[in-house]
């Protein structure tokens, strides 16, 4: 008998409900969201989100910036990937000025996706885990992070604040040494994910906590447009670097877990799983890193070497224009959406010609995931809302743009 | 591919006030009549579009008719995207809501109305939801003010804004 059964079998009784206000501070709210729910003694009768605290107005602030100059506003979105946001707009960028990029640039971008899902699905489950109670899978999780952190550094020149992508590229190539220490890291991470797979997966208290909590059907998945591990976790074999590849995903070879049941622990396991796919995905990019330029060598639509602007006329030129008017793009309108950790990153341009776009839309996963909330936790008890919460895996820098 | 042209195409066909728009890329889009809308949307979910990605609007100030509406529905089983934008002017641009097709539709038309100021019919509660209740004016409107702050903003000056 489920709970919800156990809540209408109950006889009715007259009683008062309570209003319950969870967050915008509550820690496991990750971020600022506020739950205002209503209470049957501690059965939840009723749940509003309260969203937007975090609103930032980065729509409106894009179309008052060239195509580059948006890229640091993206590792504020899902703050917990910023490297996977800024390929996610670079793409969405290309796709309407219509440029492909070079063999390595694309490797990289996928190295730089991949590293992405890890650490944001390591912070997803470390926190989900906590907030049931499970403190030590935070923390061994939060020690791959680390290692992951460092990489990125490495790479970018920070941990968070990557701003890594270009138009047409990637602002630098990898730094010397780069791949072998990717490579080290890729080596010992799987052994990592089973020693908190033992922790977790057949923990007792662990089960009880997440099966058959928040069960969401696939066709319910569908219509509420849940998009990334959640959708999957409900069975729903969807992936946009499976079904439209992008960077080159076709060629890699990797599976696409998905869940049987939809509940809290069928998008644990997804997630664990997608973790062991990307440290495979990673290894082969490792190792079919192909050489050649980092950037597209067109002077409209990424910047000459700086040796070059210094001696030469039309490179000055060429980086004038491109730094003050940006890259010219056509009239029109153009989509693309990124598997990014937390679901379907998607930009919307509509371009009235010109190196600044007229809007732009951010369709935000987390935003989009979260709507089906107070359908999940209805007739649940205050302590599956925090699981619940755990295991939609959201960002409220995302949700709230 | 062609067969799923066909079947947009005389899904478009069979409703009055829709026409197929040239996409920059390549894909399927098409622009409908407001009252068009609907009809048109429910034939596309029968014929198998089942999931929205997004809605959203788009400012032509100074233009006429000023709002462009856009939906973007997927078919998951088709693994096919298409576009709807719908043109909407007025002193208080109104189109139909979605929410009963689609539940995914409910915050991001929300959302639409905060930022913009399109008015969704038969929306279940067509409240603000980035910015706070009592806010004034809707924000992504090409004439909203990008310097200066509003009554009711925290920290205020009481200076007005600047075009």
């Amino acid at each position: 008998m489920s709970q919800v059964d156990i809540v209408l079998d109950r006889p009715q009784q007259p009683s008062e409900h309570q209003v319950l206000n969870m967050g915008p501070q509550h820690p496991s709210t990750h971020g600022v969201l506020r739950l205002v729910l209503e209470l049957d003694g501690e059965i939840i009768v009723n749940c509003t989100p309260v969203v937007g605290y975090l609103h930032r107005a980065m729509e409106k602030i894009a179309e008052s910036m060239t195509f580059n100059m948006f890229t640091p506003y993206t590792d504020r979105l899902d703050y917990l990937a910023p490297l996977a946001n800024n390929v996610a707009l670079s793409c969405a960028q290309e796709r309407l000025l219509g440029i492909d990029i070079p063999p390595r640039a694309k490797a990289i971008r996928v190295i730089c996706c991949e590293m992405s899902r890890i650490s944001a699905h390591l912070l997803g489950l470390g926190a989900f885990a906590m907030d049931v109670g499970a403190m030590t899978a935070f923390l061994w999780f939060f020690r791959e992070r680390e290692k992951i952190y460092t990489l990125i550094e490495h790479l970018s020149g920070a941990r968070f604040t990557t701003s890594y992508t270009r138009v047409g590229g990637v602002a630098a190539d990898m730094p010397e040494g780069f791949l072998d220490e990717l490579r080290a890291f890729v080596d010992q991470f799987p052994s990592k994910v089973e020693e908190v797979e033992n922790l977790l997966t057949r923990n007792r208290i662990w089960v009880e906590r997440t099966k058959d909590l928040g069960v969401v059907t696939p066709a319910e998945a569908v219509a509420w447009g849940l998009t990334g591990p959640n959708l999957r976790g409900s069975g729903v074999e969807w992936d946009c670097r499976l079904k439209r590849p992008y960077l080159g995903y076709e060629t890699y070879d990797f599976e696409v877990p998905v869940g049987s049941v939809g509940d809290c622990y069928d998008r644990y396991l997804v997630r664990i799983e997608e973790m062991k796919e990307s440290t495979r995905i990673l290894r082969q990019a490792i190792e079919r890193m192909p050489g050649g330029p980092v950037k597209v060598e067109d002077p409209k639509v990424s910047l000459p070497a700086k040796s070059k602007v210094l001696m030469g006329m039309d490179e000055l030129i060429h980086q004038f224009i491109l730094v003050t008017e940006g890259q010219d793009a056509p009239p029109g309108e153009s989509y693309f959406g990124a598997e990014n950790p937390k679901g379907e990153l998607g930009f919307y341009f509509r371009s009235k010609g010109g190196g600044y776009p007229d809007r732009m839309f951010i369709r935000s996963p987390s935003f989009v995931n979260l709507q089906i909330l107070p359908k999940m936790v209805k007739g649940r008890y205050i302590s599956d809302v925090v699981a619940i919460l755990g295991s939609l895996d959201f960002v409220m820098g995302e949700c709230d743009r | 591919m062609s067969e799923l042209k066909s079947l947009l195409d005389a899904a478009a066909a069979e409703v009055p006030g829709v026409r197929r728009i040239e996409d920059l890329r390549g894909e399927d889009a098409f622009l409908a009549e407001p009252s068009a809308l609907r009809p048109f949307v429910t034939k596309l979910k029968e014929a198998g579009f089942d999931c929205l990605v997004l809605v959203t609007a788009v400012d032509n100030y100074l233009d006429e008719p000023r709002f462009e509406v856009t939906w973007r529905l997927r078919s998951l089983g088709r693994n096919a995207d298409v576009r709807i934008n719908v043109p909407v002017g007025g002193e208080d641009p109104e189109v139909e809501s979605l929410c009963d097709l689609y539940p995914a539709a409910n915050w991001m038309e929300r959302e639409t109305w905060d930022m913009f100021g399109v008015r969704f019919r038969g929306h279940p509660n067509l409240e603000r939801i980035l910015m706070w209740e009592g806010f004034e004016g809707h924000p992504l409107r090409k004439d909203y003010p990008l310097l200066g702050n509003t009554p009711g903003t925290p920290g205020y000056s009481g200076k007005g804004g600047k075009q």
